[in-house]
């Protein structure tokens, strides 16, 4: 395998690759050991809340990462939750009239986001909300004045194809023959739309966060690497540079649990906005 | 207006890519006085914190991310091809476990995808764009799971089953004609979005090693030099968006036609 983890800290400590370094390093962290015989035993520790210790820092896994979570969660679930609820607006904004100017606003957003990476946004905020304008001390504040601008970073990008997503939506129930029922009826297009295309719109902006978390979880990355915030990334970032298994297993792990658990929670909600899917299910 | 922009943009991405081929300054060469040089004609576009030159530099890290983009499309195509009508025609244990990774990979975030491979392959060009490209099989699976699906209930598979036609003969001469087209345009359409994901793994530091230069990876190294030289970070962020525009307008998507209006 390369970068091997015992080479690289052996290097780091400026000790010799002798083979008896080696062979007992290799016999502590348990890595001279088959993959099947290493990946059984991790399973084994794991679900019993063992997740074994890092090998850069000696720390119990668990540990290293119950310090950071409160800042990924904080930023990537804000993040998700704000952009979800900026979008219905917009979306709401751009179905009412098709083709004026809310729809070709939310629509230059859309295409402005997907223009222009996360990355680089963040890093222009960065740097002109807080170095040049000195609005918000984004290294060095508080931890809400530090989160604030990666959880806006993370909700404009997270909002941008939900609001398409909600758009499409209504327009979709717009076009069944309910809404003609109600405008008959003598509500306004506003109330047809909100109190008819509603919960439509509501459960398909549910099946759409669960793909959305995939980029969240990547643009949390991303805004915690911009704005230096000690979370959950910068642990991975680091352990990728040297090799730390245990701490990249517990992530990946924990990252695939989450999104089950997410896409199971969504159905869950869907399923009680939209008796119809049940039955269809049963 | 839009073939004006479009074909600019083309332009500027023709002009880059030849002299890309044709050579440039050397990206990695090292001149100490020539730190923060001005844009002259031996420095295209000026030079960064260590002398180095920032157009050659550009024109390397554009031609890297376009390749893995390609490579992770490539991937993409054939993986989910194989996958995509393994799930729609095969019934038995191969097909639910093909359904089953399909799910598996368009679920799984790319990030998660990509750690993952450095953690077996070690980090490199092709690490990342064999990430990019199997977080992009799954959605290409689902997508040709669809269109085949579309396809089988065409007459003409009907008719070539009754006349007594393999299963592989109609996925090869019937089905795979018409799930080609759509799926290269998807993908066509997806070359921006995976460019973007190679900068943002490469800014994350998980791309090629730190001396080589890209897109990605030269925003997070010169955005300490903001005050001194913005044009070091505003620079690779341009050629990001130029690049991104110029393939977002290539690729128009259909407008919506609804009688709601």
């Amino acid at each position: 395998m390369p970068g091997d983890p015992v080479l690289i800290a052996l290097h780091e400590q400026s000790q010799a690759a002798s083979a008896e370094n080696l062979r007992s390093l290799r016999a502590a962290w348990g890595v001279d050991r088959s993959w099947p015989e290493r990946y059984i035993s991790f399973i084994h520790d794991a679900v019993r809340g063992d997740w074994g210790t890092s090998l850069r820092t000696g720390r119990a896994v668990a540990d290293e990462f119950t310090a950071r979570l409160p800042w990924s969660l904080a930023i990537g679930g804000g993040g998700l939750l704000v952009g979800a609820l900026i979008s219905v607006p917009l979306g709401y904004a751009a179905a009412y009239r098709p083709g004026r100017s809310a729809d070709i606003i939310t629509r230059g957003y859309v295409v402005f986001s997907q223009t222009l990476p996360a990355f680089v946004l963040a890093v222009a905020l960065a740097w002109v909300v807080s170095a040049n304008w000195r609005l918000i001390p984004v290294y060095t504040g508080i931890p809400t004045q530090r989160a604030l601008l990666p959880v806006l970073l993370v909700a404009f990008y997270a909002a941008a194809p939900l609001t398409r997503v909600v758009r499409h939506a209504f327009l979709d129930a717009a076009a069944q023959p309910f809404m003609l029922t109600a405008l008959a009826k003598g509500l306004s297009r506003a109330q047809a739309l909100r109190r008819h295309a509603g919960p439509h719109a509501l459960s398909t902006l549910l099946s759409a966060l669960v793909p959305q978390m995939a980029w969240v979880i990547g643009g949390t990355a991303v805004a915690e690497i911009a704005f230096a915030i000690p979370g959950v990334s910068q642990l991975l970032v680091e352990s990728v540079a040297s090799r730390d298994h245990p701490v990249l297993s517990a992530y990946i792990m924990g990252a695939a649990a989450m999104m089950v658990t997410v896409q199971a929670l969504a159905s869950a909600c869907r399923n009680r906005l939209d008796s119809r899917l049940v039955s269809c299910a049963a | 207006m839009r073939r004006l922009i479009t074909s600019l943009c083309l332009a500027i991405v023709v002009a880059l890519a030849l002299a890309g081929a044709f050579g440039t300054g050397d990206p990695h060469a090292i001149q100490l006085d020539q730190r923060h040089a001005q844009a002259s004609l031996a420095y295209w576009l000026g030079a960064d914190h260590l002398g180095r030159d920032v157009f050659a530099r550009l024109v390397e890290g554009g031609w890297r991310a376009l390749s893995a983009a390609l490579v992770a499309a490539t991937l993409a195509l054939v993986g989910g091809l194989v996958l995509g009508l393994l799930t729609a025609l095969s019934p038995g244990v191969l097909g639910f476990l093909a359904t089953r990774l399909a799910d598996l990979l368009a679920l799984i975030p790319e990030i998660v995808i990509a750690i993952l491979v450095v953690a077996v392959l070690g980090p490199s060009v092709f690490s990342m764009a064999l990430s990019l490209g199997l977080a992009a099989m799954g959605n290409t699976a689902l997508l040709v799971h669809g269109l085949t699906r579309q396809a089988q209930r065409e007459g003409y598979v009907a008719s070539s089953f009754a006349l007594g036609a393999g299963r592989l003969h109609i996925a090869r001469w019937h089905l795979l004609p018409a799930v080609l087209p759509p799926l290269l345009t998807y993908l066509a359409g997806h070359i921006g979005h995976l460019v973007l994901g190679y900068s943002a793994l490469a800014f994350l530091g998980l791309g090629a090693d730190s001396g080589t230069p890209d897109w990605g990876s030269m925003i997070f190294e010169y955005r300490s030099y903001w005050f001194e030289d913005p044009m070091l970070v505003l620079l690779p962020a341009m050629a990001l968006l130029l690049f991104s525009a110029a393939m977002n307008l290539l690729v128009e998507p259909q407008r919506n036609i609804s009688p709601w209006r």
